[in-house]
């Protein structure tokens, strides 16, 4: 009896242990490490692991804020919503749909009454693809204590740029900066050119449009 | 209005993002656990090269796999510690039966039969630059079914075709693959806003073409192809256009 006292007095300790060590985080002395055999062989079911059981997160859903500087109608606020996928840690293809409304050229600013676009036809929406490469990936530090994960891209691609009632083919490329608040959380800093031809004002002209964006993106 | 409407959307899909991914952080309860096999792994900062060693993890230790990131895992060290290891390292990890961990090989012959496809295309459609969008649907390890939306924009004219087809692949565990596709569609044709009373033109459409696709990765292809498009108009002779394109997509 008494026997049988002592090993359910033992079994009641040690059984919550490794419950208690691995919340702690290991910041315990280590003697109940992981890596050893347990005191206590509970049967359990063991398990085959395979490389589909582990979460993947190459998927990136971001957002940006940013202004768009037309080659003829001003600088104007954008939006663009983005979708990222992560072939390798050094390449990601990005497909991205981005709205801004144009403002107006000088030539109607200087003359009161002009009006060249109508308000619909100032309103540009443009998409594309583009394949990206991490340039330079590393950390940044914050302070003495905080480094963050980051990396330098380099951004190009093709797609359409829809303004004045036309759709044109549009190529874009540019450089961007990535910073990884956490695992799962991005901060992007983005300057792209997207060049098109266009003959909104009388003549077929090839233009640059310089793009500055700043974004939120999430990895799943 | 529409500015309005897009924040929106922006918000409502951006929001609700962490909600989705934070149940993944937080759930451990069924843990994937493997023990260390090689002298000790390295463990990195970031899933990457370019990211720091920060810790090792010795022979026999058992660590936990908490998610995967290119050709990066995450895990966690017996004493707390998170960081990313390599795939070439993990798979020199056992699991709890005492095998090596299986990860899928890089073999054509396991990933040949994908589901689906999602991908994107720049050519010359009749000398006009052009943009596709695709989607695949893979029904057996030869024939894929093909929705795709195409755009080629010209100063006198925007094209809009919507076609759907499939695709025949000949020898699909080669790893550059050729195969040949057809199918049908809508062709719209809507004239530049310059011109004088722009009237949109919508026609029907035949195609058929080759091409090759080739496997950089598990789950990411390049792809090239030639198609020649019949367009069916009212009058008495069909338009006849050829399109060369090449894009990447990514398998799933």
């Amino acid at each position: 009896m008494a026997r049988w006292i002592q090993y359910s007095v033992l079994i009641g300790i040690l059984m919550p242990l490794p419950l208690w060590a691995d919340s702690s985080n290991g910041v315990s002395s280590g003697a109940i490490d992981a890596g050893e055999a347990p005191v206590l062989d509970p049967r359990i079911e063991r398990r085959r692991v395979k490389e589909a059981d582990i979460d993947a997160e190459n998927m990136e859903i971001s957002a940006f804020w940013g202004v768009y500087s037309s080659n003829d109608f001003g600088t104007s606020e954008s939006l663009s919503l983005r979708f990222a996928f992560h072939v390798s840690e050094d390449i990601f293809v990005e497909a991205a749909y981005g709205t801004t409304t144009l403002d107006e050229t000088s030539y109607e600013r200087l003359t009161p009454g002009v009006q060249l676009l109508t308000s619909g036809q100032r309103e540009l929406t443009h998409y594309s693809a583009s394949m990206a490469y991490n340039l330079l990936p590393g950390e940044s530090f914050l302070g003495s204590r905080r480094a963050f994960n980051n990396a330098l891209y380099i951004i190009a691609g093709a797609g359409s740029t829809d303004f004045a009632g036309d759709d044109r083919f549009t190529i874009n490329f540019g450089m961007g900066y990535r910073l990884l608040l956490t695992d799962w959380l991005s901060a992007r800093m983005e300057m792209r050119d997207y060049i098109y031809e266009t003959d909104v004002l009388g003549q077929v002209d090839t233009t640059q449009n310089l793009e500055w964006t700043l974004g939120l993106g999430i990895f799943f | 209005m529409r500015q309005f409407l897009i924040r929106c959307l922006v918000l409502l899909v951006v929001v609700p993002m962490p909600l989705l991914v934070m149940p993944q952080v937080a759930r451990g309860d069924d843990a994937l656990r493997v023990q260390v096999a090689d002298p000790y792994i390295d463990v990195r900062t970031g899933p990457g090269r370019g990211y720091p060693v920060f810790h090792v993890v010795e022979q026999g230790a058992f660590v936990t796999l908490l998610k995967r990131r290119t050709q990066w895992v995450k895990i966690r060290t017996p004493r707390g510690r998170t960081g990313w290891v390599s795939r070439t390292q993990l798979a020199r990890t056992l699991d709890e039966t005492g095998d090596y961990v299986a990860l899928q090989d890089i073999d054509r012959r396991e990933f040949v039969r994908p589901w689906g496809e999602a991908g994107v295309m720049v050519g010359e459609l009749d000398g006009i630059r052009s943009v596709t969008g695709r989607l695949g649907l893979a029904f057996t390890e030869n024939l894929q079914f093909d929705l795709e939306v195409s755009e080629s924009s010209s100063n006198q004219a925007t094209t809009q075709l919507l076609s759907v087809g499939i695709q025949h692949h000949l020898f699909p565990h080669w790893r550059i693959s050729p195969y040949v596709f057809m199918g049908g569609g809508k062709v719209e044709i809507e004239p530049a806003t310059v011109l004088v009373r722009p009237e949109t033109e919508s026609e029907r459409s035949v195609y058929a073409g080759l091409g090759a696709r080739l496997w950089l990765t598990r789950t990411f292809i390049f792809r090239s192809e030639y198609r020649n498009l019949v367009v069916l108009t009212d009058d008495n002779d069909n338009d006849e256009l050829e399109e060369w394109r090449a894009g990447f997509s990514i398998l799933f």
